[in-house]
């Protein structure tokens, strides 16, 4: 049965076009939210698609066959392939085959009174699978049979469901976590003299994240916009758990970030919250960590010695921050924190390696997404207009540029010189507003911060510089700063509301958002991300990638050219 | 069955091959069937009887299931050929019984009644048994099946192939099944593939390896669909719609647009035929509806079965043509190996342990041959999402365009800088995609794709590459071929005095072009700055050139001083000219070795020397002079042959104005015959003297056509020395004369 003004398009590759013009769109986008991932939200269809992970979560958070078979019947404006019920039931029904709870406790014997070792039980419920799970020899590593399953270590669980998914099949994780040490906290809505209150979309985010405690819940990643306050989220879910929580972000600015948020916002006593970097070695019921410090070891067969030291805390949390950014030697880290509960908070889970199902895997499923668009339409991050202006070349640096080496080419174009006027143009054009000039090339930069006449923050500039500069930007003592990459990071400068990339990495999807990111702050006015591109160029092809992705997520992206 | 609703003629015919058998064969039949024929034999009421008892349901049943596999499948087979020769029959059930067995069964079977021979000795069904052959029979599984295979199949309680598949069928993570991607899609796929790629073919004629790459990427999960789409590609050579030539495989892309949107649901048969050399849209929408039933329920054909299945298609001459010689073998059936071939190429049956399993899905038509709605999206990153309720038409707009990224399940087409350039060189603007797609879409064109588009337009219009001949030539040729109507009959631009760019066409077909018109071949140059600097200048020697002289005559002069290739400019040989130009060059060459070392002009010295000495008629001397001149004397004998042909030194009789065809004065018909002499041959001139107002003129005339009015013949061609055209009555020619051009020009 067809509704010939339904707003999806179900397609046998298992992807469903949604139209985002038709009549009951936001019902079809919010019952697809249960089943499926979306991929992308241009301007007229966006791009969801069930995938294997999609639908385990559909089941584990209860949903059936039958319900994802009744959305896609309802919202379908032609008939469904015929295949995909059949394919969905298949794949939802091999959610809960395989069951991971706590072992029951070991018959009393001389070796269990002197030093009982926790394990976990791996239950499966189809005879098949579990004759095949006996013979797999690589499984046979983690998982030894016992009466009513495998028996398995604590610290082999996350390697075990890895391996599992790998072979297509999921495990209900109900085995119990660790509480951790009690640490409460509680929201300040006061934020020390600047109120501030919890959004809905924020709430929901935490409540889909503790899911009331239930088993197979308390773990799991949260997907927002950048600028939509993902950290606020982060300490909620804290203040909702009350355990001694570790969080692990970027850099050391990120680090501070949290630091400070975390006393504006929370009731939490400034000694409780410990900073583990390569300055400073606090352990405290809320430790903020960087993933650097997490992975470094001495060389490359030595073990990671300050993650020895971390996992032995008793935390009840741990918060990824930026979890798209794990690094993936972290992944066997945390592989071994699977028995705490674990949020992770991203903007972006495109990673250029593709380990997305990891990160689902071993932090646990998506919990809450919401696009960036839909927050922008109610007013809760900045609405953000993309520009690519294309500038040409001088004649003298179009034939530089012809005869230069193919490397050589991608800093010519870098380096126009009449970008330099562009951004003055551009800079006159916002005077006044918060305006950051990002680029890749620091001489360039130094050559822009020096014609602009304002600061320059570079990966060279020392910590405490920076913060001063963030410090007097956020002030509006400062309403112009030229950066590179490190602005693409977690740094917090809720008053820019223009960006200017003269120059950027190879049209990394996730610098782009980073940067987007950067201007996305809610403010009162609109923002301004500008791109600025030299005409037939390499740069045309990177900012062609770039721009993609950017209207993919929904972004509007307009194209002009700079005329002399 | 009363005999009322049997067969008419079969029925008449079996009783009258029972009325002619022998008394004695007839009495056997009567003896086995009947009981004892009685002393006296009534043959009439012996048939009646007889034809009685077959009517009776029981001995039908009997008769029928008495026969094994191989009496249903020749009862079965005469059944659906209707009456058959042997030679036919054997014919259709090669493979599946030998030359004596069928003999034999075909005899035994005759005993039986369940066949007969006809009065012109074909094998039919012995009317009485129809029903019940049709039911035990005629039945597909037997005249086609594989039967081993599929006993073990129903056997198994396993659907038919084609249909949902169990669990057993999703083993890949999340139970995504493999998708058989129909032949109407592959076509699609293949059109666009062809559209980017120029060599999708080697030598041997499988698909290239990038092809094979790229099809794996847009079709997943279907093994098939890289044999489907390399017998595709085929299907298309075969018919004309694709051909090789110097840089790959030339695409007709409209024609295959029209395949496309012509055929639906025979797509698969159109091609099947195509590649086997038996097209037709009759044909292939015959042979949709007779494999329609097959294909759906996923029949297994036997290999002999699946020929034998072919052969009974409509269109066919299973059982030989009508009246022909029972005796007589039938003439081998074109192409059923090869269609045979082109169904298994295309996937439509998948052989499996010796026979041949349809796949239904590859003949599905999910695409609609036309659509009014909105049927794809456009966003501004390029990628354009095609819906279901595009039409086939739509699609190949889109490819037109664009560039396939994925047609598995959901189609998307990625407009980019490559695609659009390709639209642009076949004569689409930025105005007309972006017409296209926003009646598609039903929506704007977002401005990044605007701009895009206009800037690969610019693009596109600031760098060109040109592709063909440069002609060059001098005022007077240039004069010949824009009056000619050269210009018109060819691809061409003018782009410059004397300068025509010729693209899309051959060399050959210019220097036809030119002959047709007057003007010699052309030399193929290498530099054209060296053709200018010799044709029209002094030549490095300081010699001038003579008077009346071409460039092409300087060129022997200088190849034999040389005595070698000539070569261009900076020292480096010419390159070879071709056919043509390389006899014509040689023979420069040998021609130059006569002349003097000073290449003068003047006429040669024997035959001027020998003229100076003869005592001839003012007139004729004037002439000979002329020839001479002209360089059609080349020995002293062969003017002495000329001045005696002519009546002789004494001049009695009036050189012809040519050593050919002359008419004059009231000889009309000789007139003409001059007349379509001239027109038939190359290079050839007529010397014409007629009376227009009053006036005698005369001129030399470069013909080119013949036209008849109601009264008379007009004449068109173009005066040799000015270049204007002329129309000229025969009527009015007082003399007209042939003269054979030669090879070095007009005069």
């Amino acid at each position: 049965m067809s509704n010939d003004k339904g707003p999806m398009i179900v397609q046998s590759d298992l992807s469903i076009l949604l139209d985002v013009h038709a009549p009951r769109f936001e019902e079809a986008r919010d019952a697809l939210a249960g089943f499926a991932l979306l991929e992308k939200s241009p301007e007229h269809l966006h791009t969801y698609r069930m995938t294997p992970l999609s639908l385990w979560n559909a089941a584990a958070a209860g949903l059936s066959p039958g319900d994802v078979a009744a959305a896609l019947e309802e919202f379908s404006r032609y008939d469904v392939p015929k295949d995909i019920p059949f394919i969905v039931a298949d794949t939802m029904s091999r959610f809960g085959a395989l069951v991971l709870r706590d072992a029951p406790q070991a018959a009393e014997s001389a070796e269990s009174a002197a030093a009982p070792t926790p394990r976990l039980l791996l239950g499966c419920s189809d005879d098949l699978l579990e004759r095949r799970l006996r013979g797999d020899k690589v499984l046979a590593k983690w998982l030894s049979p016992c009466e009513g399953g495998f028996s398995l270590r604590l610290v082999d669980r996350g390697t075990v469901k890895i391996e599992l998914l790998k072979r297509g099949w999921p495990v209900r994780d109900e085995a119990s976590l660790r509480e951790g040490d009690p640490c409460p906290l509680a929201l300040d809505f006061s934020g020390k003299g600047r109120p501030w209150s919890l959004r809905p979309y924020q709430a929901e985010a935490v409540a889909s994240f503790v899911g009331g405690g239930r088993p197979g819940t308390g773990y799991g990643v949260v997907v927002l916009p950048c600028g939509s306050g993902k950290t606020i989220v982060g300490m909620a879910a804290m203040a909702a758990v009350g355990r001694t929580t570790l969080v692990i972000t970027t850099n050391v600015a990120a680090v501070h970030q949290w630091r400070d948020e975390l006393l504006s916002k929370t009731d939490i006593d400034p000694s409780m919250i410990g900073e583990y970097t390569g300055a400073a070695k606090e352990l405290k019921p809320v430790t903020i960590a960087t993933y650097q410090i997490l992975t470094w070891r001495p060389d490359k067969n030595a073990d990671f010695p300050h993650f020895e030291v971390l996992r032995k805390q008793p935390w009840g949390l741990i918060v990824c921050d930026e979890v798209h950014l794990l690094p993936a030697p972290v992944f066997r880290v945390v592989a071994e924190l699977q028995a705490v509960r674990r949020l992770g908070l991203t903007a972006t889970l495109v990673r250029e390696d593709g380990k997305e199902e990891d990160v689902f895997c071993l932090i646990g499923p998506k919990r809450y997404d919401v696009p960036w668009k839909e927050l922008e339409r109610k007013g809760f991050i900045a609405e953000a207009w993309c520009k690519e202006i294309r500038i040409p070349m001088a004649d003298e640096t179009r034939l530089a540029y012809a005869i230069a080496a193919q490397r050589a080419k991608i800093r010519i174009a870098a380096e126009n010189s009449i970008k330099e006027e562009v951004v003055k143009a551009l800079v006159e054009h916002h005077a006044g507003e918060g305006i950051l000039v990002i680029g890749q090339y620091i001489e360039q930069l130094k050559r822009y911060a020096a014609a602009l006449g304002a600061p320059l923050i570079t990966g060279a500039t020392p910590e405490a510089e920076r913060e001063s500069l963030y410090g007097a930007f956020r002030a509006g003592q400062i309403r112009l700063l030229v950066v590179s990459k490190v602005a693409n990071f977690a740094i917090d400068l809720p008053d820019a509301s223009v960006a200017i990339q003269i120059s950027g990495s190879f049209g990394s999807r996730q610098e782009e958002a980073q940067r987007l990111g950067r201007v996305l702050r809610p403010k009162e006015r609109n923002s301004f991300f500008y791109s600025l591109v030299s005409r037939y160029s390499v740069e045309e092809e990177f900012a062609d990638n770039r721009r993609r992705f950017l209207i993919e997520q929904g972004y509007r992206y307009a194209i002009e050219t700079w005329d002399e | 069955m009363t005999e009322r609703k049997m067969d008419a003629t079969r029925l008449a015919q079996w009783r009258e091959a029972m009325l002619a058998e022998t008394s004695v064969s007839l009495r056997a039949l009567a003896s086995n069937y009947l009981g004892a024929a009685g002393e006296k034999l009534d043959k009439p009421k012996l048939v009646g009887a007889i034809a009685a008892m077959l009517d009776d349901p029981e001995a039908q049943r009997t008769a029928v299931a008495m026969m094994d596999r191989l009496d249903a499948l020749i009862v079965g087979t005469v059944s659906l050929a209707g009456a058959t020769s042997e030679a036919w029959l054997r014919d259709l059930l090669v493979g599946e019984l030998s030359f004596h067995e069928l003999e034999y069964r075909l005899a035994n079977l005759g005993e039986r009644l369940l066949l007969f021979a006809t009065q012109d000795g074909r094998w039919a069904v012995n009317p009485h048994f129809d029903a019940a052959v049709r039911a035990g029979a005629a039945r597909a599984d037997i005249l086609f099946g594989a039967a081993a295979e599929e006993e073990a199949r129903i056997a198994a309680g396993t659907p038919p192939a084609g249909g949902a598949q169990g669990a057993e069928g999703a083993e890949a993570l999340g139970g995504v099944r493999p998708r058989i991607m129909p032949i109407q899609e592959l076509a699609l796929v293949a059109y666009g593939l062809l559209r980017d790629c120029r060599e999708p073919l080697l030598k041997d004629g499988r698909l290239a390896a990038k092809l094979r790459r790229r099809l794996a990427a847009l079709c997943p999960g279907d093994p098939g669909a890289v044999g489907a789409v390399e017998a595709i590609v085929n299907a298309l050579l075969a018919a004309g719609i694709a051909s090789r030539d110097d840089e790959g495989v030339a695409v007709n892309f409209r024609a295959f647009a029209e395949l496309l949107c012509a055929h639906r649901e025979d797509l698969a048969f159109a091609l099947a035929g195509m590649l086997s050399g038996r097209p037709g849209k009759t044909r292939s929408l015959a042979a949709a509806e007779a494999c329609r039933p097959f294909l759906d329920r996923g029949f297994v054909f036997s290999c002999a079965g699946l020929r034998r299945f072919i052969r009974f298609m409509p269109g066919e001459a299973a059982g030989g043509p009508p009246g022909a010689d029972a005796q007589a073998a039938p003439a081998p059936v074109p192409g059923v190996e090869a269609y045979a071939d082109a169904l298994e190429r295309l996937g439509l049956v998948e052989r499996e342990a010796g026979a041949f399993r349809c796949e239904p899905e590859r003949a599905l038509c999910p695409w609609r041959a036309a659509s009014q709605e909105a049927c794809a999206s456009v966003d501004g990153s390029g990628a354009i999402h095609i819906l279901p309720s595009a039409s086939l038409r739509d699609i190949v707009e889109l490819l037109d365009i664009g560039v396939l990224k994925s047609a598995s399940g959901a189609w998307t087409i990625g407009l980019t800088r490559e695609s659009a350039r390709r639209a642009f060189t076949a004569g689409k603007t930025v105005e007309d995609i972006g017409r296209m797609l926003e009646r598609m879409s039903g929506r704007s064109l977002p401005q990044a794709i605007a701009f895009d588009l206009r800037m690969w337009e610019d693009e596109y219009e600031a760098i060109k590459l040109y592709r063909g001949y440069l002609l060059s030539v001098d005022a007077a040729s240039a004069r010949i071929i824009e009056q000619s109507g050269l210009l018109s009959r060819l691809p061409n631009e003018a782009i410059g005095e004397g300068l025509y760019y010729f693209g899309n066409v051959s060399g050959a077909t210019i220097e036809k072009a030119l002959a047709d018109s007057g003007l010699p071949p052309p030399a193929l140059r290498s530099s054209v700055r060296q053709a200018q600097a010799r044709s029209h200048q002094k030549s490095a020697s300081g010699e001038a050139k003579a008077p009346g002289q071409t460039a092409l005559e300087h060129e022997p002069r200088e190849a034999a001083r040389g005595t070698e290739a000539p070569r261009s400019g900076d020292g480096s040989k010419a390159p070879a000219a071709k056919g043509h130009d390389a006899g014509l060059r040689a023979a420069f060459a040998y021609l130059a070795e006569g002349l003097p070392a000073s290449g003068g002009g003047g006429s040669p010295a024997l035959p001027a020397g020998e003229l100076a000495r003869m005592n001839l008629p003012p007139g004729l001397r004037k002439k000979l002079e002329e020839r001479v001149r002209r360089k059609l004397i080349y020995t002293a004998g062969q003017l002495r042959a000329i001045v005696e042909s002519e009546g002789g030194a004494g001049g009695r009789k009036a050189l012809s104005a040519d050593f050919g065809l002359s008419a004059k004065g009231l000889d009309f018909p000789g007139k003409l015959r001059v007349i379509q002499a001239a027109l038939k041959a190359t290079y050839s001139r007529l010397d014409i003297r007629w009376s227009s107002e009053g006036e005698i003129r005369s001129c030399a005339l470069r013909p080119t056509s013949l036209r008849k009015t109601e009264k008379d013949y007009v004449l068109e061609g173009e005066d040799v020395s000015s270049g204007d055209p002329l129309s000229i009555r025969v009527g009015s020619m007082i003399q007209v004369s042939l003269r054979k051009g030669y090879l070095l020009g007009d005069e």
